[in-house]
Order: structure tokens, then sequence, then C-alpha cells
């Protein structure tokens, strides 16, 4: 069991590819004059499963010019809400827990990515399809919102 | 120069070194003798014995061992529909292993889902959601909680659900994707986060393998 754990841990910590999705990042809403700056690629999330009013999105925020926090994500009321969440391994099982805010350092790349940190989409108003772009407010301490806009992809 | 150069390359050596060691280690013998990615059990685990109500296209509610067809595979994973993160996953990678086999090769492997959830997976939910991904499948559900866990038990699988405080259901469940052949022996174990190239490349080594058996 021991050896499927050390497994499990290096599997997540691979790198798994992210379907190539456009992704529209538009300036931050607020304070756009300060040094801070975020760029976000790869955004993308999973179409929803028929009957299942939840579904996850990804994506990489690199953050440049300071170090920040990442404390909310949001979608539209028409679409659902959204939560930040992580997949955790605890004893070789794995179960997902919310997290309230995930520090960038200055310079990193924060990765959501299956089985690690991403958004949780849920009390979805209708089904998620393939193509359909879904808009996703980030919001950090310093910089304020960001928009992004995620495709669906499978 | 040249002196940095092989402190770097000397570095980098034992980067590998080290990095070879500990995919050795997780993997039990990865390219070992089995020539197999995934883990093989160290000693043989038997699933014969265990059935479970199968209410896919096949099984219609009937009780059906968790083995193969003669001669074919069948992956076995417990999971349950409302994961928005681990198993679509899984099941996607599955399903792209599958893609990566010759045609006549796809019809030997069978996928089967286990549901660990099913106070939410409904019958419906369930045959839903497995259809989706896989044309050849099975979707096990039980009520008795006695019988989901003796099932994954014998496969070296455990889960668990609880309520969480906001109303809804916290679930934690082991992830690997287990391969089983006709007579019931788990062959190899795949984790989370296998490439589906690899789990390709496992299938086909066990589907040769097995072509005796199918004739």
């Amino acid at each position: 069991m021991k050896k499927q754990i050390i497994a499990g841990a290096l599997a997540l910590s691979t790198v798994i590819a992210i379907p190539a999705a456009m992704a529209k990042v538009a300036a931050p809403v607020a304070k756009a004059a300060t040094k801070e700056k975020v760029s976000i690629s790869g955004a993308w999330v999973r179409p929803s499963m028929m009957g299942k009013d939840m579904t996850a999105g990804y994506m990489k925020i690199k953050v440049t010019g300071t170090s920040d926090t990442l404390t909310k994500v949001a979608v539209p009321m028409s679409i659902g809400m959204a939560e930040l969440h992580e997949t955790v391994m605890v004893d070789g099982s794995m179960g997902m827990r919310e997290v309230k805010q995930i520090v960038v350092a200055k310079g990193a790349t924060l990765v959501l990515k299956p089985g690690g940190y991403h958004i949780m989409l849920m009390g979805l108003k209708s089904p998620i399809t393939v193509g359909q772009k879904v808009p996703i407010t980030l919001t950090f301490k310093k910089m304020g919102a960001v928009k992004v806009t995620a495709t669906a992809v499978e | 120069m040249r002196i940095v150069n092989r402190v770097v390359r000397g570095v980098l050596t034992a980067v590998a070194v080290v990095g070879a060691v500990l995919t050795l280690q997780a993997c039990g013998g990865t390219d070992g003798p089995t020539g197999l990615k995934g883990f093989v059990p160290e000693s043989a685990n038997d699933v014969g014995g265990i059935s479970l109500p199968d209410i896919g296209p096949v099984g219609k509610g009937s009780e059906r061992p968790l083995t193969a067809a003669p001669g074919d595979l069948l992956l076995v994973y417990f999971g349950y529909t409302s994961c928005p993160d681990v198993c679509p996953t899984t099941l996607g990678d599955i399903r792209s292993a599958i893609r990566r086999l010759p045609a006549k090769d796809r019809q030997r492997v069978e996928v089967a889902m286990a549901t660990v959830d099913p106070t939410r997976d409904t019958a419906a939910v369930l045959r839903g959601y497995v259809g989706h991904f896989f044309s050849l499948w099975r979707a096990y559900r039980t009520t008795d909680p006695a019988a989901l866990m003796a099932a994954e038990d014998a496969f070296g699988a455990s889960s668990s659900v609880t309520r969480a405080k906001g109303g809804g259901q916290e679930v934690m469940h082991s992830a690997f994707t287990y391969v089983v052949d006709d007579q019931g022996h788990q062959l190899v174990s795949w984790p989370f986060g296998m490439r589906s190239k690899d789990m390709a490349a496992d299938l086909r080594t066990l589907l040769s393998s097995n072509q005796g058996a199918q004739q």
C-alpha cells in the first residue's frame, strides 16, 4: 500500500496534458495601474455529464510583479455557482475539499489541473456542453477581479 | 565552462538516477519482467468469487461476477458520478487508452464502474454516466454496504461517504483502476494520473498474452 501511496503522489505531480483551449483574458477590472499582473492560459471546463449539475474547470495562472492570493472564484448566477476546491489523497483515498485561498508567489504559476486544485462548478442551471464559453471571475487580494473565459472541451 | 557542464551533467545524472529509482519503487517494477506500466500485485489477487448487481445493458440488474468475458479483459473502477474531477478524468483516460487499441482489441476490453455512492447514483444516473464514456460497459450498483465493502476488500479498494456540514456528501475513495481477466485474476492496477498511452501499452501486453485463451 505504501508503494501505491508513493505512486499516487508521483502521479499527482506529473504534468497532465491540458487540452488546448482558447482563453481570453481581460485586463484586471480594478487597480489596473498597479504593477501587479496576472496572465491566465489554457482555461477549460469539462462538459457536465447527463443528469449531473456539476463539473470542474482548470487553468494556469501566472502571477508576475508581486505575490498575490487567489481568494474567490465565481461564475454568473445564470450558470450556477463556483468554489475553489482541491483534490487530496489521504491514506490512499482521494477526496475533495474546499480551499479558502491560494497564495501565489511572485513569478510562480498556479496550475489548476485534474487531481489537484480546480474550480468546482455546481448547481448548474443547465448542462455545460462542448464548445460552450464559461465566463469565470477570479478575485485576488491585490489585483482584484480578473475575468477569464473558459471553453468546454472533452 | 567545461567544468560547469560536467557539474551540470553530474547533477542531471544524479537526478535521473533518483527519478528512475523512485519510479521503479513506485510502480513495483516498471518495465520489469512483466513489462507492465501499472502495479502488479505481489501475490495473486483473486476477485473471481465476487459478484454484484450489474445494471448495465447486459446485466440488467442481475448479479454478475466482476470477471471478464472469456479471453477478454475487464477494467474495474470504484467511483461515483458526483465526482467532478478525479472520476471523469480517469474514465476519460481509460476511454482514450481503449481508442488507442486496434479495432479488434477494442472489442475485448469492457469497463465496469461500481458506484461507491448508491444513494445519489440511482440506476438511471449511473447508466447514463458510464454509458457516456464507453460502448462496452457494466455498471455495478448495490445498496447493501456489506456487499460493496466485500467487493472493495477483494480488490484492495476502499471508500467512505459521510454527510458534510453544508448538507452535502463527502466522498473519499481509492481511485485505482483494476484490470481483471476471465478467471478473476487481478493482473495490474493503475493509479490515478496514469497516462492513457501507458494504460494502452498494458492492455496490448495483456491482450497478446491472453490470445491463447481467446481461441
